[in-house]
C-alpha cells in the first residue's frame, strides 16, 4: 500500500489525517460561547497524559489547554486527542450546578415527563450537595436501598483513580447498598454464553493466542463481521501504544489471506488486501452451520479433537445433516439463508481445513436477537477444524473490537478505585433498564435464573449516557420519566444531563491528577492535572465526599485520604502487586515526576487452549464436562426456544428475509470512527464529519436511486419505534438491503421530551428495537433493526445538540 | 509450520514509525526517556493455582491465588474455583459465574 494513504481517513468527508495532527488544529476550531475557566494557572507547560484515546503531550500556555500532540512512542495514534483543546471549553460544559425547575419546587411531586424540555435553575453547590444528600435520605427512608439504580453505567475517562462509576457505586454502598446491573452493551450476551461453553470469558477478555503467534503461524483469517482500525483507536484505561493497526498490517505483510464476511465492506478490506464477502445481517450461524456441514459430509472434520476435547457431538450432528429435523444445513440452504454463494461455502471450508485458519468473530454479531448463537457456532466450527490450542490457530473475539486485545498477557495492573461492598443483592441485565423501569415488580429471565425487577425511585449516573447507547430511545423516554429523582455527574450537556433533575458538573480528566493504566498495555503514565476545573466543575470524588459528609460517612468513603493520597495509595498496591511478577516499580515520586513507566515486555507468545490442548484432564475446562460443549446440557434444561442447547439458526422477527414493504431496509449501527461512542460527539472530528450537520447514513446506490437520494442530502430514517434525520452517503461499500449509521450522535428531539418526536441529528437508537438477545443471555440487539428511508424536501429545522439547555 | 520471515513486515513498521516521530518532532521537544521497570526474581507460583482475569472491559482485574483478595479477606493460595459461589470482582462487581 502507498505510504500517503496511510493517513486518510475513510469515512464521510475525508479529513486529512496528517495535515490534523500537523496543524494542531482542534483548537482553532474552538468558536466563541465556550465556558471559560475559573481562574488561570500561570505558565506555560508541556505535560504527558493518557486518555482512552491513548497518551498524548499536550502543551498548556496561560494556563489554558491549547495543543496537544501525539506521544511519540505510539506507532498509530488517533486523531480524536485533537478533540480536547476544543471540548475543554465547548458552550456545551456545564457551567454550574443546576435543577431542572419544577423538580427545585415540587420535589418527587414533579412530573417526570417533564425531564429533557423543562428549563434549568441554577445552583450553588453547598445548595446542590444539600439537594442531593436529602433525596438519598427521603428515598432510603421511604422506601429502602432497592428503590436506587447507581450502576452508573459508561466509559467515563480513563483514570484509574477518578472511575466515577465505581465511586457512585461505592457512595451507594456505603449507604446501604444500590441496584446493581450485570454485563455490559459490548458483549453481554457473549460473556453470559462462553462461561457454559468454554468455562470462563476468557477467549473475550484474554488472554488468548498473540498476534506474534498469528503473524508467525496463522495461514487464513476468516473475519465473521470484518475487522476496522477504527475500533482500535481506544482502550478502556488508555495506551502507549496503539497495537491493533500495526498487527494487522503485519499480518497482512506476513502473507496471511485475510477474508471480511460482513455486510458493509470497511476500508480495512482494501488497506489488507482481504477479500470481502457480502451477508445478510444476523444470518452469521446459518454459514458457520453450513462450513461445519461441509467439513463433516467431505470428511474434512477433525473427529478425533471432537472426541478428545468436546461433548455434545452426537447431538449436533444430526441437526447440521438435518437428520433431526428434515433440513440439512448444507451450502444450498445457508445460501438462501444468508445469500452467500454455496460453491464459495464449500470452498472456505475446504481451505479452512487445508490451513491453519483462525476464526476471529466480533462483538458486533452477538448484538443481535439470538447474539448467542454465531459465537456458539464460531466455537462449533473451530472444535471441527481441530486447530484449537494450536499456534496461531482456534478462534477469538476481541481482536480488533478495541485496541491492546491479544497484546502478550501482563499480569500487572494499577488497581481501581474500590467500589465496596454492595449489600443489595438484586441486579438487572444493564440493557433491560427500561423494563425495569416501566414494569416494576415484574419477573424475568437471566441465565437459568428468575429474577424480579426492582421498583426504582432515584437514579444516579456518573460518565455515561444511556440517552446514546440504550436502544428504542422513545421506550426510554417513556421509562425515564418514572422515577422520582434522577440526578447526573458531567463534564457536558449530553442528552442524559438534560435529562436529570439535578445536574452536578463534573471535571474532565485534564482538570484533575490520575494514573492511566491497563492490562492491555505495558505503560504506566502519571495524568496530572493540566489545567484549572473550567467553570464551577469539581471531581466527582469531592462530590460524592461532600455528599457523604452530609450522612454521616466522609470518612468511610475518603478512607482519609485526598486525591493524591489515593494515587499514591493505588501505587504502593500496584507495587505490591508487581513484587508478584518479577517487577520493581520506581518510588511514586519519581514515577510522578518522570511521567511514565515502560514495563518489561512480556516474554512469552500465548496460545489459548494450548494447556487443555496439550492435557484435557490435568487442564479440564470448568465447563459441567471439563470439555468444551457444543452441546450444553446446562442450557439445554433452562428450556429457553429463544436459546438452545446447541447452536442453531433462529430467524430472527426482524432481518432481511422477513423484511416488508413498511421497513424494506436493515440497519445496521458501528461503533463511529470520529468519537468514542458518545464521547468527542461534541468535539470538531465528528462535527465535520456530519453533513448539513445530520450523521451520516451509508445507502446502497440501488436503494438510493428509488428514493431520489443523492451524497450530501438529508433523509428520514424511520420505522414503527421512530425517527431521526441522517445524512446521506450514497456508497457500494454497503450490500443492497443495508443501511449503515454509526452510533453515538447526541440525541436531539424537534420537540424535546416527547416521545415519538423525530430526532434531528441521526441517532440509530431511535429505531433500533429494546428486546433481549435471548432469556440467556440478555444482551442488546441494536443490530437487529428494519427501518425505512425516505427524501426529506424542505427547510431543515437546526441541529441544537450541543446547546445548553434554557436557564431560567 | 515454519516460522515465517517477518523482515518486510518490520521494514514497514519502521518506516512507518519514522513517519510518524518527524511529525512528533515537533511538538516533542521536551520529551523524556521512559523509566522502564525492572524485572527481579519471580517468586514461584504453584502450578495448579490458575490466575483469572474480569472479563469486563473496564476493569481487567486479575484474579490471582498467589495474592488472594485482601478486599474480601480472602487469603493467598484459595483457587478460583474454591471462591464463594456470590464472589464478585472486588473492583467491577463482575459476578464470578462471568468469569
Amino acid at each position: 500500500m502507498a505510504a500517503r494513504e496511510f493517513f486518510k481517513i475513510g469515512r464521510g468527508p475525508s479529513l486529512d489525517r496528517r495535515r490534523f495532527l500537523l496543524a494542531g488544529g482542534a483548537a482553532a476550531v474552538l468558536g466563541a460561547g465556550g465556558v471559560k475557566p475559573a481562574f488561570a494557572l500561570a505558565g506555560d507547560r508541556e505535560a504527558l497524559t493518557s486518555s482512552h484515546w491513548g497518551a498524548f503531550r499536550a502543551r498548556v500556555v496561560d494556563g489554558r489547554l491549547v495543543s496537544v500532540a501525539p506521544f511519540e512512542r505510539d506507532p498509530f495514534p488517533t486523531a480524536m486527542i485533537q478533540n480536547f483543546p476544543s471540548i475543554l471549553y465547548d458552550k456545551s460544559r456545564i457551567a454550574k450546578p443546576m435543577a431542572r425547575k419544577s423538580w427545585l419546587e415540587k420535589r418527587e411531586k414533579a412530573d417526570g415527563a417533564d425531564r429533557g424540555r423543562e428549563a434549568f435553575v441554577e445552583l450553588e453547590w453547598d445548595q446542590a450537595l444539600d439537594l442531593a444528600a436529602e433525596e438519598m435520605q427521603r428515598v432510603k427512608d421511604s422506601y429502602g436501598n432497592e428503590a436506587f439504580y447507581a450502576a452508573s453505567y459508561g466509559w467515563a475517562s480513563g483514570g484509574r483513580f477518578h472511575a466515577c462509576d465505581e465511586m457512585m457505586n461505592r457512595l451507594y454502598a456505603l449507604y446501604g447498598g444500590y441496584v446493581d446491573d450485570l454485563t455490559n452493551y459490548s458483549f453481554g450476551a457473549g460473556m453470559v454464553l462462553l462461561p457454559h461453553l468454554l468455562g470462563s470469558s476468557q477467549a473475550i477478555g484474554g488472554p488468548f493466542t498473540t498476534w506474534p503467534s498469528l503473524v508467525q503461524n496463522t495461514q487464513l483469517i476468516v473475519m465473521f463481521g470484518g475487522a476496522t482500525f477504527k475500533n482500535a483507536q481506544i482502550t478502556w484505561g488508555g495506551s502507549g501504544e496503539h497495537t491493533t493497526e500495526k498487527w494487522l498490517r503485519q499480518c497482512h505483510a506476513a502473507g496471511i489471506e485475510m477474508i471480511s464476511i460482513n455486510p458493509v465492506r470497511e476500508d480495512e478490506v482494501v488497506a489488507l488486501d482481504m477479500e470481502w464477502q457480502p451477508i445478510r445481517p444476523n444470518s452469521d450461524v446459518a454459514l458457520m452451520l453450513a462450513l461445519c456441514h461441509t467439513l463433516l459430509t467431505e470428511g474434512l472434520a477433525d473427529l478425533a479433537f471432537v472426541e478428545r476435547y468436546t461433548v455434545g457431538f452426537a447431538k449436533v450432528r444430526p441437526y447440521i445433516l438435518g437428520e433431526s429435523d428434515g433440513q440439512p444445513k448444507d451450502a444450498d440452504w445457508a445460501a438462501s439463508v444468508t445469500q452467500v454463494p454455496a460453491d464459495w461455502i464449500r470452498n472456505l471450508a475446504r481451505k479452512m481445513a487445508a490451513k491453519r485458519s483462525m476464526i476471529m468473530t466480533a462483538w458486533s454479531l452477538q448484538r443481535a436477537r439470538y447474539g448467542e448463537q454465531p459465537w456458539w457456532g464460531t466455537i462449533m466450527l473451530a472444535a471441527m477444524l481441530g486447530q484449537i490450542g494450536l499456534p496461531g490457530g482456534g478462534f477469538g473475539f476481541s481482536y480488533t473490537s478495541i485496541n491492546g486485545y491479544a497484546f502478550p498477557p501482563s499480569s500487572f495492573n494499577v488497581p481501581g478505585f474500590p467500589r465496596g461492598r454492595n449489600p443489595v443483592k438484586t441486579r438487572i441485565p444493564v440493557a433491560r433498564i427500561a423494563d425495569m423501569l416501566l414494569q416494576p415488580g415484574a419477573e424475568f429471565e437471566f441465565n437459568g435464573r428468575q429474577m424480579t425487577y426492582p421498583d426504582i425511585r432515584m437514579i444516579h449516573w456518573a460518565g455515561g449516557n444511556p440517552f446514546h447507547h440504550h436502544q428504542d430511545l422513545n421506550r426510554l423516554t417513556r421509562a425515564w420519566a418514572k422515577p422520582e429523582t434522577v440526578i447526573v455527574h458531567e463534564p457536558w450537556w449530553t442528552p442524559t444531563a438534560r435529562r436529570a433533575d439535578l445536574v452536578l458538573p463534573a471535571t474532565t480528566t485534564l482538570e484533575r491528577n490520575d494514573i492511566g493504566a491497563s492490562p492491555r498495555d505495558r505503560y504506566v503514565f502519571a495524568m496530572p492535572q493540566l489545567v484549572a476545573p473550567v467553570g464551577q466543575a469539581r471531581n466527582d470524588f469531592d462530590i460524592c465526599a461532600d455528599i457523604a459528609e452530609r450522612l454521616g460517612y466522609r470518612a468511610d468513603f475518603t478512607e482519609g485520604r485526598d486525591e493524591m493520597g489515593w494515587l499514591r495509595h493505588l501505587y504502593a498496591r500496584a507495587g505490591e502487586r508487581a513484587v508478584v511478577e518479577g517487577i520493581v516499580l520506581p518510588d511514586f515520586d519519581t514515577f510522578w515526576s518522570e511521567g511514565m513507566i515502560v514495563l518489561p515486555r512480556p516474554e512469552d507468545d500465548y496460545i489459548y487452549l494450548a494447556d487443555f490442548r496439550a492435557d484435557p484432564e490435568a487442564n479440564a475446562l470448568r465447563t459441567p464436562s471439563g470439555r468444551i460443549e457444543l452441546f450444553s446440557e446446562r442450557i439445554a434444561a433452562m428450556g429457553y426456544d429463544d436459546c438452545p442447547g446447541q447452536a442453531t439458526w433462529l430467524e430472527p422477527e426482524e432481518w432481511l428475509g422477513r423484511a416488508g414493504e413498511e421497513a424494506p431496509l436493515h440497519l445496521i449501527s458501528s461503533h463511529p470512527q470520529h468519537r468514542l461512542h458518545s464521547q468527542m460527539d461534541n468535539g470538531p472530528l465528528a462535527r465535520a464529519s456530519k453533513i448539513q450537520g445530520r450523521e451520516p447514513l451509508w445507502l446502497h446506490p440501488d436503494d438510493a436511486a428509488p428514493r431520489g437520494l443523492k451524497t450530501g442530502e438529508v433523509a428520514r430514517l424511520f420505522n414503527d419505534r421512530g425517527a431521526c434525520q441522517v445524512g446521506v452517503i450514497v456508497s457500494d461499500r454497503v450490500t443492497p438491503g443495508v443501511a449503515m449509521l454509526q452510533e453515538g450522535a447526541w440525541i436531539d428531539p424537534l420537540e424535546p421530551g416527547v416521545p415519538g418526536s423525530i430526532d434531528k441529528h441521526g441517532n440509530p437508537n431511535l429505531v433500533t428495537k429494546d428486546i433481549g438477545t435471548s432469556r440467556l443471555g440478555q444482551g442488546c440487539t441494536a443490530q437487529t433493526a428494519l427501518v425505512q428511508i425516505e427524501k426529506l424536501e424542505g427547510p431543515l429545522p437546526e441541529v441544537t445538540a450541543y446547546d445548553p439547555p434554557e436557564v431560567a | 509450520m515454519t516460522t515465517r520471515e517477518t523482515t518486510e513486515s518490520q521494514q514497514a513498521d519502521s518506516r512507518l514509525v519514522t513517519r510518524r516521530d518527524a511529525l512528533v518532532g515537533l511538538f516533542a521537544a521536551t520529551a523524556s526517556l521512559p523509566i522502564l521497570a525492572v524485572r527481579g526474581p519471580t517468586v514461584a507460583l504453584a502450578a495448579n493455582l490458575k490466575r483469572y482475569r474480569c472479563p469486563e472491559t473496564e476493569c481487567g482485574y486479575l484474579f490471582d491465588p498467589a495474592i488472594g483478595v485482601p478486599e474480601h479477606e480472602i487469603p493467598p493460595g484459595v483457587a478460583f474455583a474454591d471462591l464463594p459461589d456470590d464472589w464478585e470482582c472486588p473492583e467491577c462487581g463482575a459476578p464470578k459465574y462471568l468469569w
